[in-house]
């Protein structure tokens, strides 16, 4: 095995791995039942995607996206303090059986 | 040292880390950014003043190497851990909401203390009262006494960590005969200012 | 093998590391039973596996500036990441997400299993009650 395979390949898991992790965060936005679960699979979906985004730069060397990384990592939390801030008692009604 | 400018204070430790944080965000260390980033630094600190922090700490930097070395690998250890609860086979873990008592009055402290509980997994912070000195949070893996006390435990060892780091006089905090005496030692009115 | 193969295979297996851990923090976000515990995986590895994600591209690309950047964006994400979770987290709390079970014993009176504040309101307006 070539050391270029090893890349590909690891880069592949990489990026399989940041994708289901992103599917399933948005699964539970999807099924909350509350609003702040679905701020807290928001927030761990930003998380994601500034990993992915570091992902990007580190396989293919695009230094560009480096000032996206850092507005992320930086207001990337405004939207769930706005959130919890005026957060009430409500949840989804429970579905019937 | 502060400097003054349009009636305000202006700390020149902040302009130094706004200009810093502008040259690396530039990505080149030329005059042209360093004066922007100066100028910058100004208006920003002109337009947008903060309060005072009243800092009364003192750096000890072997306290820091220990705080942060442990920190990281309390980092690395409880991620690995949590996450391996989260893919593990069987019924995901439950936990509790616990009040912690801290030692340091300093608000300063219990920030520090409080972010570092946060950051490392297994607990969530929920409230932190700085005047009571209680520290609310939420706990992974807390069944019964004995979980409770080993969290506990734990945050104390933080906020020793955090203590002996930061503390102008870590002992006179940490040491409890020494607390208890200073805690005599002042009259009742002094005891009900501080805070 | 050269060095710069040996940071580049180092800086890959970190961001495997880091992937590993956002994907545990996915499967944490739907499994984990209620609000709290899900904070618990949904930020949490992330601290972690985003410090490895940061350390990979710096081996990667290993450009001292980038580096004070990549140094930047870390240090950003450990300060504010606690801060949205302490907030979620205590408006979780005060909007009764914590079951009644979950509150160890050891809390003071104050709190009754609802998750509201009992007991003679702080006259310092230290705990504003719209949190």
């Amino acid at each position: 095995m070539t050391l270029e395979t090893v890349e590909t390949v690891l880069a592949w898991m990489i990026g399989g791995l940041i994708a289901l992790a992103a599917l399933l965060t948005l699964t539970r936005i999807t099924i909350g039942p509350s609003v702040l679960d679905r701020v807290v699979a928001s927030d761990t979906l930003v998380s994601i995607v500034v990993s992915a985004l570091g992902a990007h730069i580190a396989l293919t060397g695009a230094a560009s996206t480096l000032p996206l990384l850092i507005s992320l990592s930086l207001v990337g939390f405004l939207g769930s303090v706005a959130v919890a801030r005026f957060v009430a008692r409500d949840r989804d009604p429970e579905p019937p059986r | 040292m502060r400097g003054r400018l349009l009636g305000r204070q202006l700390s020149w430790g902040s302009i130094l880390w706004l200009t810093v944080v502008w040259v690396v965000l530039w990505r080149s260390p030329t005059l042209l950014t360093v004066v922007g980033g100066v100028a910058v630094a100004v208006l920003v600190l002109v337009a947008f003043p903060l309060p005072r922090v009243r800092v009364k700490l003192r750096l000890h930097p072997w306290g820091l190497v220990v705080l942060v070395s442990r920190f990281l690998w309390d980092l690395t250890v409880a991620s690995i851990h949590v996450a391996w609860l989260a893919i593990a086979h069987g019924p995901t873990t439950r936990g509790a909401v616990m009040d912690i008592q801290l030692v340091a009055k300093e608000e300063l402290l219990q920030t520090i203390t409080a972010e570092l509980v946060a950051l490392v997994p297994g607990t969530v912070v929920i409230d932190l009262d700085a005047r009571q000195r209680l520290l609310t949070l939420h706990a992974l893996e807390v069944e019964n006494d004995k979980d409770a006390q080993r969290v506990r435990r734990n945050v104390r060892a933080q906020e020793a960590r955090v203590v002996r780091a930061f503390h102008p006089d870590p002992e006179a905090v940490l040491d409890p005969r020494r607390a208890r005496e200073a805690a005599l030692a002042r009259p009742l009115g002094e005891r009900k200012e501080e805070r | 093998m050269s060095w710069t193969t040996v940071a580049d295979l180092l800086g890959l297996l970190s961001l495997l590391g880091g992937a590993m851990l956002c994907f545990a923090a996915g499967v944490g976000v739907v499994r984990f039973p209620d609000l709290l515990t899900r904070m618990h995986a949904g930020t949490k590895p992330q601290v972690l596996g985003l410090l490895l994600v940061l350390l990979g591209v710096w081996l990667r690309t290993r450009s001292g500036m980038d580096g004070l950047v990549l140094l930047l964006v870390g240090f950003f994400q450990l300060v504010t990441i606690p801060a949205g979770a302490h907030m979620v987290g205590r408006a979780g709390f005060r909007t009764g997400q914590v079951r009644p079970a979950d509150i160890h014993p050891g809390r003071r009176e104050r709190v009754d299993p609802s998750g509201e504040e009992a007991g003679p309101p702080p006259d310092d307006g230290a705990r504003t009650p719209d949190g």
